[in-house]
């Protein structure tokens, strides 16, 4: 168990460039970058990307590297006080923008993919929008697009909530806060019902082992700067700006049907974050494109580290690879793809993985 | 039916368990209002000497009574009640002691003094209120729980231990809030207590800041200023190496 004091992933990586408090890391070091369309990982500001390494055969980062995927990853890194005039513009046309840049270098200055987690998606969505030119094809997992469609918790947690108030007397939100608002969807559940259930000292050593490392992620929550909580929280979930195209960011409107490039977006059936119509929203905006919808059967979280978790691996891999976004194994289980054709017809969808 | 004794007093023909839990629930639903120390105060007197070993308990898990708590909750548990018996306060005599027109060379200190209080205020009705919602939350809990632990009686499916009882409990408590915690009173409630939070928060750092700047420190809100000033330069800079950028692709040789 020796290790486990801080979070860290699991894989071997090496830093290839920094930017305040940004780190930009490829996976697999010490071998050339490959031929392949790198691929470019952006999580969610709210958590640390380390659930997508988090032990040894639960590491969406290594099933991927396994499957003969180019990864980088980029690490925002813990705000602190001194960041709370970040922006979203600053995170999309600054830091993002910048680890494009480098990885794109590192392999011939061609577009990228990018691919984007949670809230890690919407970034990645409101720059694809903007820098089209810049990316090759885009993933979006568990990304909210409409914030008001489903049973969205996390909209109705901040319903009320005066956001500028809350960051005029924060300035750089906690992450001890963005913890209890996590908590305060499921407090007995997450406060209690979950240690009742832990393994004991006689568990499987591994089980106990991926317990704690869960345990130590779910806490590691780094604080947010303050303009970028106000705009993400006012902006999205209140205003659900997103959807509707009225969003913007450093003056740029964003609108997301302007998307043409190939979209591959998985969502969990079960997950009580990001409830899958808020997802699938993005299927109805992204009207001239090539796009691929999948629903894995887990939970927001399950779906990366789950028993079942090899199964986004192959999605995303074979999709990246191959186009096709099916299990793998040639049965286009629970795959929809939605081809769009030149005259703007939708078609096969269900359980076909031919685009 | 055998039943383990720890737990007879659940079963008992389903009664004396659930009269407890149902006499809660009542105490709970009848004052929304009041702080966790009003509903012990009223159990108390509606339960008599039956129901003291329990609301010994309870009164320890919210940390109103010292025994077993360890010295965190024997520092926090005094707080509390103090918090909790504020409301018995005159607070008309309170308010006429502290709201009184400030005057003379304090006069901005007084100001800021009366800001806070009226911010301490307003927090405190803030989490009365919220209490009140959790309160729902636990009177619709112990509800569920008896329905739960009827059904199962008469299903001669006995609970087996006090983990299975935890559980049960457990369940019933977040069904309980996953229903409440959607109604308009549960988020008004809850938004309300953060925005109260915000606002007294905001008072802390002005008197904070107010005294800093008396003793030549640096306050919250200089250093504010400053992050900002340097935030925007670095994002100026950054559009001139754009602007840079763009001049030395259009004329193909780097700008010195």
């Amino acid at each position: 168990m020796s290790g486990l004091r801080r979070a860290e992933g699991v894989t071997p990586r090496e830093e290839i460039w920094r930017q305040d408090r940004l780190r930009l890391y490829r996976y697999g070091p010490g071998s050339a970058p490959g031929h392949g369309v790198p691929l470019l990982i952006v999580y969610a500001l709210v958590n640390r990307p380390t659930m997508l390494d988090l032990a040894p055969g639960r590491s969406f980062i290594a099933g991927l590297l396994a499957r003969g995927i180019e990864v980088y990853l980029l690490d925002w890194g813990y705000p602190d006080a001194a960041d709370r005039h970040l922006a979203f513009e600053d995170y999309l046309d600054d830091y993002l923008d910048s680890c494009v840049s480098q990885v794109s270098a590192r392999h011939g200055g061609q577009p990228i993919d990018l691919l984007g987690v949670c809230q890690g998606g919407v970034i990645s969505l409101c720059y694809a929008a903007l820098h089209p030119g810049r990316l090759r094809r885009l993933v979006t997992l568990v990304t909210p697009v409409d914030f008001a469609a489903g049973d969205n918790s996390l909209a109705r947690l901040v319903r009320d909530v005066d956001v500028d108030a809350l960051v005029d007397a924060l300035g750089t939100v906690p992450g001890e806060l963005m913890s209890a608002g996590y908590l305060a969807l499921q407090p007995h559940q997450q406060l209690v019902r979950k240690y009742l259930a832990m393994p004991g000292r006689d568990a499987d050593p591994e089980e106990r082992d991926l317990f704690l490392r869960m345990e130590q992620w779910i806490y590691d929550s780094p604080a947010q700067a303050g303009e970028m909580f106000r705009q993400f929280a006012r902006d999205c979930f209140q205003r659900n700006l997103l959807v509707r195209g009225e969003l913007e960011i450093g003056g740029q409107r964003i609108d997301l049907s302007r998307i043409r490039l190939p979209v591959l977006n998985v969502y969990g059936r079960r997950d009580h974050l990001v409830p899958p119509p808020s997802s699938q929203a993005l299927g109805r905006l992204l009207d001239g494109g090539d796009y691929t919808e999948r629903a894995i059967d887990g939970g927001h979280i399950g779906i990366f580290v789950g028993r079942r978790s090899e199964e986004l691996q192959d999605c995303v891999a074979n999709w990246l690879k191959t186009g096709a976004a099916d299990p793998g194994d040639g049965s286009g289980a629970a795959c929809r793809r939605t081809a769009i054709s030149a005259a703007g017809t939708r078609g096969g969808e269900g359980g076909s993985s031919a685009a | 039916m055998l039943l383990p004794r720890p737990l007879d007093w659940l079963f008992d023909g389903a009664e004396a368990g659930a009269g407890y839990a149902e006499a809660v629930a009542r105490l709970a639903a009848a004052a929304p209002e009041a702080g966790a120390g009003q509903i012990l105060q009223r159990a108390a007197r509606e339960l008599g000497r039956s129901g003291r070993p329990i609301l010994r308990l309870w009164a320890q898990l919210w940390s109103l009574e010292e025994p077993s708590v360890g010295p965190a909750g024997r520092a926090v548990g005094p707080a509390l009640r103090a918090l909790d018996q504020l409301s018995f306060w005159p607070q008309a005599l309170l308010d006429q002691a502290i709201l009184r027109p400030a005057l003379g060379p304090l006069r901005e200190v007084a100001e800021g003094g009366q800001q806070l209080w009226l911010a301490w205020r307003e927090l405190e009705r803030a989490r009365r209120n919220w209490l009140g919602q959790q309160a729902r939350v636990q009177a619709r809990a112990q509800s569920l729980l008896v329905e739960r632990l009827r059904g199962r009686h008469q299903r001669e499916e006995p609970v087996a231990d006090l983990r299975a009882l935890s559980v049960l409990w457990l369940d019933a408590s977040e069904a309980a809030h996953a229903q409440l915690s959607r109604d308009d009173g549960f988020l008004l409630a809850q938004g309300q207590l953060v925005n109260a939070l915000s606002a007294w928060r905001v008072e802390l750092r002005e008197a904070g800041d107010g005294l800093l700047m008396r003793l030549g420190l640096p306050s919250r809100r200089e250093l504010d200023a400053a992050h900002e000033r340097i935030h925007r330069q670095g994002r100026e800079l950054r559009q001139l190496r754009r602007r840079l950028d763009q001049l030395e692709n259009s004329i193909g040789t780097p700008v010195t």
